[in-house]
C-alpha cells in the first residue's frame, strides 16, 4: 500500500510537472499532493524521534482528489502518510473524506471524516508548505494528543456571515467520534511512553465515545486583523495491560482509564500587513480521568496551558523569515515544577522555545526551510525515548538544549 | 515665490488626485453576459476571489478566474483582495488541502481570460484596461 501510494504520487507528479504547481485535473477530478522530507538534530535529549543522533525519520506525503458533483455539492478525500520517530511509520491513512453541501454562503454541511479546527492552524498542520515554520509551536499544537485532535468522523455545519461595518464572522460546528488505532496510535504511544517509572502499559482498546468542536473567526473591519476562538471536548476510555514489578514479582493487571473529559480552548489573534504576519495564540487544556487501579494510577484532574508569539516577513518572492517564542506548562498549579513527586527534575514541568526559520521558495511548488530552536525545559518529552545512562539521573543533561531542522517540500 | 509655492501645491494635489484614478484604470472587472449585475462592490470582489461568496444572489453559481499575468493579478490582489501573491497562493492551497475548495483556474493572458469569462456561465474575471472584451460585460466598481 505504501509503495503503491508513492508510485502513484511519482507518476502524477511527473505527468503534472509542467503545471504551475496548482495541481492537475483528470476527468473532472481535481488532484493535489505534497511530499516533504526533513532532517532533525538535537544537542541533547530526543525530541519526538532519535534526534540526538540525527534522524531522517521525518516526512509527510499526501494526495487528495476532489470533484464538484453539482453547483452546491462537492466530495473529496485525502490519503496521507507520515513518519516522525515512532509516530506514523509511513502507515497510509485516510486523512479526510467528506461530502460538502454549501446551501448558502452562510450555511453549509459536511459529512464524513472532517479536519478539526483547533487554533488557526490545526487543520493544515501536516502540510509544511502552508506556513513559515517547520514545527508549529508545540504549546498550542502538541504532538502528544495528535490522534485526538486531527479529525473527527461525523457531521458539521459551517458558514461565513457578512456583518457589514463590523466585518465578517466565520464559524464551524461539528460532532462525532474519533477512530484511534488502538495499539499503533500516537495516543497509545503517549500513554505508554509518558511514564517516568516505566510501568509497562500496552493499550488494547481506545474508545472515543464522542468528540465535538466549535470554531469562530472574526475578520474585523481593520484590514488584516482577525480574532479566533476554538473549543473542543472529548470523552474517551482506554483499556490496557499494565505490567508491574514489585516485591512479589512481576504481574499483569488490566487497566481501564475513563477520561470524563478532555477540553481544549484556544484564543487567537492574527494581523497581516502587506508582507508582515503577526500571530499570538493561547491554549488551556483541562482533563479528568480515573483508573480502576487507583493505587497505581490515581484520579487526576489537571489543567495545562501554553501560548506563543510569532512573526514572519516575506523579504522577496523567494525568501521569507520567521520567528516565534513559545511557552507551555504541564500543570498550571505547579508552573515551576517544584513538586518533586510530580516532576523530577523540575524542568519536566515546562518547555520554552525560541525558534528562527528561513524559508526559500525555489518556485511555485518547491520549498526549502532551515530552522533552529533554543529550548529550555523538557515538558512532554517521553522518558522511554530518553533513558538515562547507567548511574545517571533522568533528564540530567540540563534544562537548555537546541534543535536544528531542515526540510524540503514539493506540492502540486 | 508665491507662484512657485502655488505650482508645487498644484503638482502635489494633482499627484494625489491622479494616483487613485490611474490605478482604477489599470484593470477592468468583467463578467459573463448572463450576470445580471452592472456594478459590484470592492467587498464583493474580495469575497468572490476568496471563495466566500459563491452565489450571485439569484441561485446562479459564481465561477471566477485569476489572471496568469503577474501585474494584472497583483493589481487585483492589492486593490481588492488585500493579499500578496504569496498569501493568496497559500490561502487557496489551504482550501485545496483541507477539501474546502479548489485552486481557481488561471488564464494565460488577457484574451484567454475574456474567452473563459464569455464561455462560462456566471463567470467573473479581470483584464488590463483597454483589452477588447468581445461579448463580456464590464462591471463598474461601486
Amino acid at each position: 500500500m505504501k509503495r503503491a501510494l508513492k508510485l502513484l504520487f511519482v507518476c502524477l507528479s511527473i505527468s503534472g510537472f509542467t503545471a504551475t504547481g496548482h495541481g492537475m485535473e483528470l476527468a473532472g477530478v481535481d488532484i493535489h499532493g505534497f511530499i516533504s522530507q526533513g532532517y532533525l538534530k538535537s544537542s541533547d535529549y530526543n525530541y519526538h524521534a532519535d534526534t540526538a543522533d540525527g534522524t531522517f525519520e521525518f516526512n509527510e506525503i499526501g494526495i487528495n482528489f476532489g470533484k464538484d458533483l453539482t453547483d452546491k455539492l462537492r466530495i473529496g478525500l485525502q490519503v496521507f502518510s507520515r513518519d516522525l520517530g515512532e509516530s506514523g511509520n509511513n502507515n497510509v491513512e485516510l486523512d479526510w473524506a467528506y461530502a460538502d453541501y454549501r446551501w448558502k454562503d452562510w450555511l453549509g454541511t459536511r459529512v464524513g471524516k472532517i479536519k478539526m479546527p483547533q487554533g488557526l492552524y490545526n487543520e493544515t498542520r501536516d502540510i509544511d508548505a502552508l506556513r513559515t515554520w517547520i514545527f508549529l509551536p508545540a504549546s498550542v499544537y502538541p504532538e502528544t494528543l495528535r490522534d485526538l485532535n486531527l479529525a473527527l468522523i461525523g457531521a458539521g455545519t459551517y458558514g461565513a456571515v457578512d456583518m457589514g461595518s463590523l466585518g465578517g464572522l466565520s464559524y464551524q460546528l461539528m460532532g462525532g467520534t474519533v477512530d484511534v488505532e488502538d495499539e499503533d496510535s500516537r495516543l497509545a504511544y503517549h500513554l505508554r511512553a509518558a511514564s517516568q517509572n516505566l510501568t509497562q502499559l500496552d493499550s488494547t482498546e481506545i474508545d472515543v465515545e464522542w468528540r465535538y468542536a466549535l470554531a469562530l473567526v472574526w475578520d474585523t473591519p481593520l484590514e488584516g486583523l482577525r480574532f479566533g476562538g476554538t473549543y473542543n471536548e472529548a470523552k474517551l476510555s482506554e483499556e490496557a495491560d499494565i505490567t508491574v514489578t514489585g516485591p512479589m514479582g512481576t504481574h499483569t493487571l488490566t487497566s481501564i482509564t475513563d477520561f470524563d473529559y478532555i477540553r481544549n480552548t484556544v484564543v487567537s489573534i492574527e494581523y497581516t500587513w502587506n508582507d508582515l504576519l503577526l500571530v499570538a495564540e493561547y491554549i488551556t487544556t483541562t482533563y479528568d480521568f480515573v483508573n480502576n487501579n487507583d493505587d497505581i494510577i490515581e484520579h487526576t484532574h489537571r489543567r495545562t496551558d501554553g501560548w506563543y508569539l510569532a512573526a514572519a516577513y516575506r523579504v522577496t518572492d523567494w525568501f521569507e523569515i520567521g520567528s516565534y517564542y513559545s511557552e507551555q506548562y504541564n500543570n498550571v498549579d505547579d508552573r515551576d515544577g517544584d513538586e518533586p513527586r510530580d516532576y523530577n527534575p523540575s524542568h519536566r514541568a515546562w518547555l520554552k522555545d525560541l525558534c528562527l526559520t528561513a524559508r526559500f521558495d525555489i518556485n511555485a511548488y518547491t520549498t526549502i526551510k532551515l530552522e533552529g530552536h533554543a529550548f529550555k525545559g523538557t515538558d512532554s518529552f517521553y522518558p522511554i525515548e530518553n533513558l538515562p545512562d547507567d548511574g545517571q539521573e533522568w533528564f540530567d543533561e540540563g534544562e537548555s538544549w537546541n534543535l536544528v531542522a531542515a526540510k524540503a517540500t514539493f506540492t502540486f | 515665490m508665491l507662484y512657485l509655492k502655488n505650482t508645487i501645491l498644484f503638482v502635489l494635489l494633482s499627484a494625489l488626485l491622479m494616483a487613485p484614478m490611474a490605478s482604477a484604470q489599470d484593470i477592468v472587472i468583467i463578467a459573463n453576459p448572463d450576470v445580471s449585475l452592472d456594478s459590484i462592490t470592492p467587498s464583493d470582489i474580495k469575497k468572490i476571489f476568496l471563495g466566500k461568496k459563491a452565489d450571485w444572489g439569484n441561485g446562479s453559481k459564481i465561477t471566477f478566474f485569476t489572471a496568469g499575468q503577474r501585474e494584472t493579478h497583483e493589481t487585483l490582489l492589492k486593490k481588492f483582495v488585500k493579499k500578496t501573491p504569496s498569501q493568496y497562493r497559500i490561502f487557496w492551497k489551504k482550501q485545496a488541502f483541507t477539501g474546502k475548495g479548489k485552486i481557481p483556474r488561471s488564464s494565460g493572458n488577457d484574451q484567454e481570460m475574456v474567452d473563459l469569462v464569455i464561455s462560462t456561465k456566471g463567470a467573473i474575471g479581470y483584464v488590463s484596461a483597454g483589452v477588447d472584451l468581445g461579448r463580456a460585460k464590464t462591471l463598474s466598481i461601486q
